[in-house]
């Protein structure tokens, strides 16, 4: 299941906000050692502060299995601003058809076959849910930046994007920049992962995305946390 | 809408430096769509001597003036969306549960604002945000079938208008662009006649990458459509049509 959740609502859906910022420090800090910084066990950073749209996928228990964030990138955002050297030609990629998704991740126990089953279960819903928001907000491509682990990660589900240029280390990490098209190719791929249609993205999750005013009762639409 | 009027109006979009003349283009892609009203909003520019707002909108003087006097900027649901998130803003998916805001738009609609609208939130690079928002009479399926049709051009309009405003706004000479490699073979290629699909195997990557490298120099040149862009280029002497091939590896001949 997919849950969208805009930064600025991000004091409405406590829990999930809350796992996703955990999970974020077991992936990255704990499993893969990258050079984040970790406050009070989230892994956070400036582009949180930009109130990213997230994207999360949850089990049936709701809780977070993987997500990902995404940001214009005609503002401020990870690859032209934190990583331009992974841009061809120095130039900063500016279009407002192309969105950046960072901090893409999915939730790993070391055992191979349920961390293969979560990978693939995860990595569709939030596929098909990119593609989703991407045709709703009349985009063309998503650019990512990733690293290489990520990357023959997602090539063993064949969701790998297509590098904009050779890798580069960055910080003893080798980093890759990548792109997704949006359009039906993708959703049909995506698709054929999640097996058919048992797992589609319900539109109205985007529907309910766009109606944004915070007129209801905010607790209705809350994830059942306690303060 | 004709797509040489869309680029007509890019063009000279890309060529306006003052809001004035800027508005005066939104008019015509309002007139060339159907539509009723256009908005613009922007906050935060970098203005020299501080940041401030820059308004362009084609409502009526009394509506102009009734949003004033009620102070409606505080409760307009648009401007609270559109401030936060940066998805595309359907007027008719507000929550109007609220009977504040069915006055609102009750009043809107009296004052022929429009039925509904489509407002794009903008953030830009220096930290600015901007909404920008075109409405029509249409409604139920008409409304649904024209923002279907509308919504891509629409969001190349208002990030080009958003750029002449900050132009406007800003005397610094806007840096030359340069053309990264990849986007400059792919724009040849293009004026060449290829198909994305032959460009990807010419240059070894795949035909949605190709998309990719378009789009983006669509974007730094400012232009309509990749049609607009080659031209653009080569107006720019960014691309040559010589036929030589190390010439595809040079970035400027002149």
């Amino acid at each position: 299941m997919i849950k969208i959740i805009p930064g600025e609502w991000r004091e409405r859906f406590p829990r999930l906000i809350d796992e996703m910022h955990k999970l974020r420090r077991n992936v990255f800090y704990e499993r893969l050692k990258w050079q984040v910084t970790v406050i009070n066990r989230w892994e956070v950073d400036g582009y949180d502060a930009l109130d990213p749209l997230y994207v999360l996928s949850l089990d049936e228990n709701e809780r977070v299995i993987g997500g990902l964030r995404l940001l214009p990138t005609t503002g401020f955002n990870m690859l032209n601003d934190t990583f331009p050297q992974l841009l061809p030609d120095g130039a900063r990629i500016q279009s407002p058809l192309i969105w950046e998704s960072s901090r893409f991740t999915v939730r790993m126990t070391g055992d191979k076959g349920v961390d293969f089953l979560t990978i693939s279960r995860a990595t569709a819903e939030l596929g098909m849910a990119l593609n989703e928001i991407g045709k709703a907000a009349a985009l063309t491509h998503i650019v990512t930046v990733y690293d290489g682990a990520m990357h023959r990660m997602l090539s063993r589900v064949g969701c790998a994007g297509e590098p904009l240029g050779p890798p580069q280390t960055i910080g003893g990490v080798e980093t890759y920049a990548v792109t997704y098209e949006i359009g039906t190719q993708w959703d049909r791929h995506v698709r054929g992962l999640a097996g058919g249609a048992s797992m589609s993205v319900d539109p109205k999750v985007i529907d309910s995305l766009r109606t944004r005013l915070g007129q209801g009762d905010p607790s209705s639409s809350s994830d059942g946390a306690r303060p | 809408m004709h797509m040489d009027d869309f680029f007509d109006l890019i063009d000279r979009l890309a060529r306006a430096d003052r809001i004035e003349a800027a508005s005066t283009i939104l008019e015509g892609f309002l007139r060339e769509w159907g539509l009723c009203n256009g908005a613009y909003a922007a906050l935060n520019l970098p203005t020299p001597g501080g940041a401030r707002p820059l308004l362009a909108v084609t409502y009526s003087a009394e509506w102009q003036k009734h949003y004033a006097q009620n102070g409606y900027v505080d409760l307009d649901p648009i401007v609270r969306s559109g401030l936060g998130g940066f998805l595309p803003i359907d007027w008719a998916e507000i929550d109007r549960s609220d009977p504040i805001i069915r006055k609102f738009f009750g009043e809107a609609q009296e004052f022929d604002v429009g039925a509904n609208g489509l407002t794009i939130p903008i953030r830009g690079r220096f930290g600015e945000f901007a909404l920008f928002t075109v409405t029509s009479h249409e409604t139920g399926s008409a409304w649904r079938a024209l923002k279907q049709d509308l919504l891509r051009d629409l969001m190349v309009f208002a990030f080009n208008f958003h750029a002449a405003a900050l132009r406007s706004a800003g005397p610094d000479e806007e840096p030359a662009v340069h053309l990264p490699l990849r986007e400059a073979s792919c724009l040849r290629w293009k004026a060449l006649g290829k198909t994305d699909d032959e460009i990807g195997r010419i240059l070894g990557i795949s035909s949605h990458t190709v998309r990719f490298h378009l789009e983006s120099a669509r974007a730094r040149l400012k232009t309509a459509n990749t049609t607009h862009t080659v031209a653009r280029a080569l107006a720019l002497g960014l691309i040559n049509m010589s036929y030589e091939p190390n010439h595809l590896l040079t970035k400027k001949r002149r």
